[in-house]
């Protein structure tokens, strides 16, 4: 081979891909299609007509956790059988997403969700989730995410409620069912479908348990009421906080307060980011 | 046992005199004998070429290497004793933790050692299920070799960021399957944890038909490049009979011209059913084990082709009591993991948890023989030798 030909071919193939659209995702502004049994946080179910957790304080997710950060509490119930449960925590900064918790409940009461985005600046304090913060509504996409995560079920008894359907049939072909995957997570629940976000009982669950968003609201929501569709589908009655964390869903970007900004899903700030800077006259970045 | 220290002219440096080198101290050197001195540099733990927390102590005569001696252990998480106080299931996720760039096959040792020791049988469906998944694995680990290795001769980017486009494919495939793209714990005793979404079939088929294509990328940047030949041809050099005796398997062993793999050895799983080749090279060089990484890669597709079409509905984990209690007794499995033939080694008292939990990684024992074939080159071949390798610390040191 003469010498330097086979640099120029090697520099040839490279020049080629100059031409060729990039595939990386501008993240966060962009975020990646997860499928709705993508195993992120694991989250409590609780009937969407109801609003009652499944959790029957049975222990068997906290003896199925390879890594005990499973922390469960309960008393017996005074008024019949079966345990009240207590206290139910997880400690997100030992959790490693094995799933082996959601295969090993037997009243379809756990199931992880897509939540990714849970940095903290306090482990001990921001990184334990409660069993308020934990709250997702079994919606039939969340139960049929469920039920694909469980796998093989072994010994399950049936629940007698609707039959989930299957991960198969909740997700026909491509694109919408990622969307819905997307609407049933805290983070981009606002991302893909404001309206439907706003609207569908799913999206309800999903802003009352939004953690990222509560310890901020703590302070800022004290004597702000509840939304009256938080404290019907909570009868248990869920800190307040936690319920007036959610997000503002419809925003004008140029106007937004920065208290409201800050509550925002990443995906929008990033919007927002990018609209301040246009306004400036400013252009954002580009890719040659 | 051969003359470990025996290199072919070409190889060795002619002025040392390996001999007196090695009893040589450095303090006793005089001025005239000042070619002879020996340095001794300790690369690693916190270095960038060697693929995580390793070090190696060279012995350095100028910039030739004329002893060098791998030190393991800094990435111990103590897997082992673990596994010991866990159940069957939650060793599972250890396993995950072990080679992290190609989890499946490990878990797949795993859950093997399990079935023989409790005599369990896997469903049909299962098998292909762990076939497909277990290859996508190991052209995925294969990519990242092939990529790093071209950061280690000096390619930086090109070869890496190609290697990790086609691997985004393969984690979107396994977050499908498993519901993540790494530590996915899916091959578990008895099948498989869960069932594979139709998507996962569609976009294995539109993987399958781009990722020939994608091969030949790699090559026209890689295999026909010449830098990359003059860094690589005759480099590092492992005699058959060295590899042998070091145990070496995998890639490495068959690029010395050794044609084992487990796969065809010791057939497990449904490998026989498939239609593939044992690629194998002669020279045992660094050139040698990318080739044989490339050609494996296609066979690997081959197989998963076979696999895709042939991939009956069934059942995917098999009758399970409740708590996995197998009784008294002790089992090995193998199998042939993208780096080498993984072993697991089990024993169990009848209770829930394994009484030892022993494994028999592929990067560790290959890793052994580093410091023979290291010896006699320079110091920056030696990054490119320890590149070849492919090693994964997390299964290093466990």
């Amino acid at each position: 081979m003469a010498l330097g030909l086979g640099v120029a071919r090697g520099m040839l193939s490279t020049l080629s891909h100059l031409a060729k659209k990039p595939i990386t995702i501008q993240y966060p502004e962009e975020q990646m299609e997860m499928p709705i049994w993508t195993r992120g946080r694991p989250r409590l179910l609780f009937e969407v007509d109801t609003g009652e957790l499944r959790c029957t304080a049975c222990g068997a997710c906290a003896l199925a956790c390879p890594v005990d950060v499973i922390k469960i509490e309960q008393h017996p119930n005074p008024a019949g059988k079966g345990k009240v449960l207590d206290r139910f925590d997880i400690d997100m900064a030992g959790c490693i997403e094995c799933a082996l918790c959601v295969e090993a409940c037997p009243f379809r009461a756990i199931t992880m969700a897509p939540d990714f985005e849970m940095a903290a600046y306090e482990r001990s304090t921001e990184l334990v989730f409660d069993m308020y913060q934990l709250r997702l509504a079994g919606t039939p996409e969340v139960d049929a995410g469920m039920e694909h995560i469980q796998g093989v079920k072994r010994g399950l008894k049936s629940q007698g409620g609707a039959a989930a359907p299957t991960p198969a049939a909740a997700k026909p072909a491509g694109a919408p069912a990622p969307a819905a995957a997307r609407t049933a997570g805290p983070v981009a629940g606002q991302a893909t479908g404001a309206t439907a976000a706003a609207t569908s009982t799913s999206a309800t669950g999903n802003q009352v348990a939004d953690p990222k968003a509560a310890p901020a609201a703590a302070v800022a929501s004290a004597n702000v009421p509840a939304p009256a569709h938080v404290s019907d589908a909570n009868p248990a009655g869920p800190p307040p906080a936690a319920a007036a964390a959610a997000p503002p869903t419809d925003f004008d970007p140029l106007t937004i307060s920065d208290e409201d900004l800050a509550k925002l899903p990443a995906a929008d700030r990033g919007r927002v980011y990018k609209a301040r800077l246009k306004a400036k006259g400013v252009q954002p970045p580009t890719r040659p | 046992m051969t003359d470990l220290l025996a290199r072919p002219a070409s190889q060795s440096n002619p002025d040392a005199d390996l001999g007196d080198s090695l009893t040589a101290s450095p303090g006793m050197a005089t001025a005239s004998e000042e070619r002879d001195t020996l340095i001794t540099l300790n690369m690693g733990p916190q270095h960038p070429s060697t693929h995580g927390v390793f070090r190696l102590i060279m012995q350095l005569q100028g910039e030739t290497v004329v002893a060098s001696t791998p030190v393991m252990g800094y990435l111990h998480r103590s897997s082992e004793k673990l596994g010991e106080v866990r159940t069957y299931v939650q060793g599972t996720v250890l396993t995950d933790r072990m080679d992290y760039l190609s989890p499946i096959t490990t878990n797949w040792a795993y859950a093997m050692a399990i079935e023989r020791l409790a005599g369990l049988e896997v469903p049909e469906r299962a098998e292909f299920l762990r076939v497909l998944t277990g290859e996508l694995s190991r052209i995925s680990s294969h990519l990242v070799a092939i990529g790093t290795f071209g950061q280690d001769v000096g390619m930086y980017g090109t070869p890496l960021l190609w290697a990790l486009r086609e691997r985004e494919m393969i984690l979107d495939m396994l977050a499908l399957v498993a519901g993540v793209r790494m530590n996915p714990s899916y091959v578990r005793y008895g099948g498989v944890a869960r069932d594979a979404p139709p998507e996962f079939f569609r976009k294995l088929q539109e993987f399958l038909d781009i990722f020939s294509s994608k091969i030949d990328e790699y090559e026209s940047v890689l295999t026909t490049n010449e830098i990359f030949r003059n860094r690589t041809v005759g480099i590092g050099l492992l005699p058959p009979e060295i590899a042998k005796a070091y145990s070496v398997t995998g890639p490495i062993l068959r690029a010395s011209g050794v044609p084992y793999d487990v796969r065809l050895a010791e057939p497990y799983s449904i490998y026989n059913r498939f239609d593939w080749e044992v690629p194998v090279r002669y020279n045992g060089d660094c050139f040698d084990r990318y080739l044989v990484r490339i050609a494996e890669m296609r066979q690997s597709a081959r197989i998963l082709q076979q696999a895709l079409d042939g991939i009956p509905e069934g059942d995917i984990r098999a009758k399970l009591p409740k708590v996995l209690k197998p009784p008294k007794g002790e089992a090995y499995a193998r199998i042939e993991g993208p780096k080498g033939e993984i072993g697991f080694y089990l024993v169990s008292d009848g209770t829930v948890n394994p009484y030892r939990y022993n494994v028999r990684p592929p990067s560790f024992v290959n890793l052994t023989c580093l410091g023979q074939v290291a010896i006699g080159h320079k110091l920056a071949d030696a990054v490119v030798i320890l590149g070849s390798f492919d090693i994964v610390m997390g299964e290093v040191d466990r």
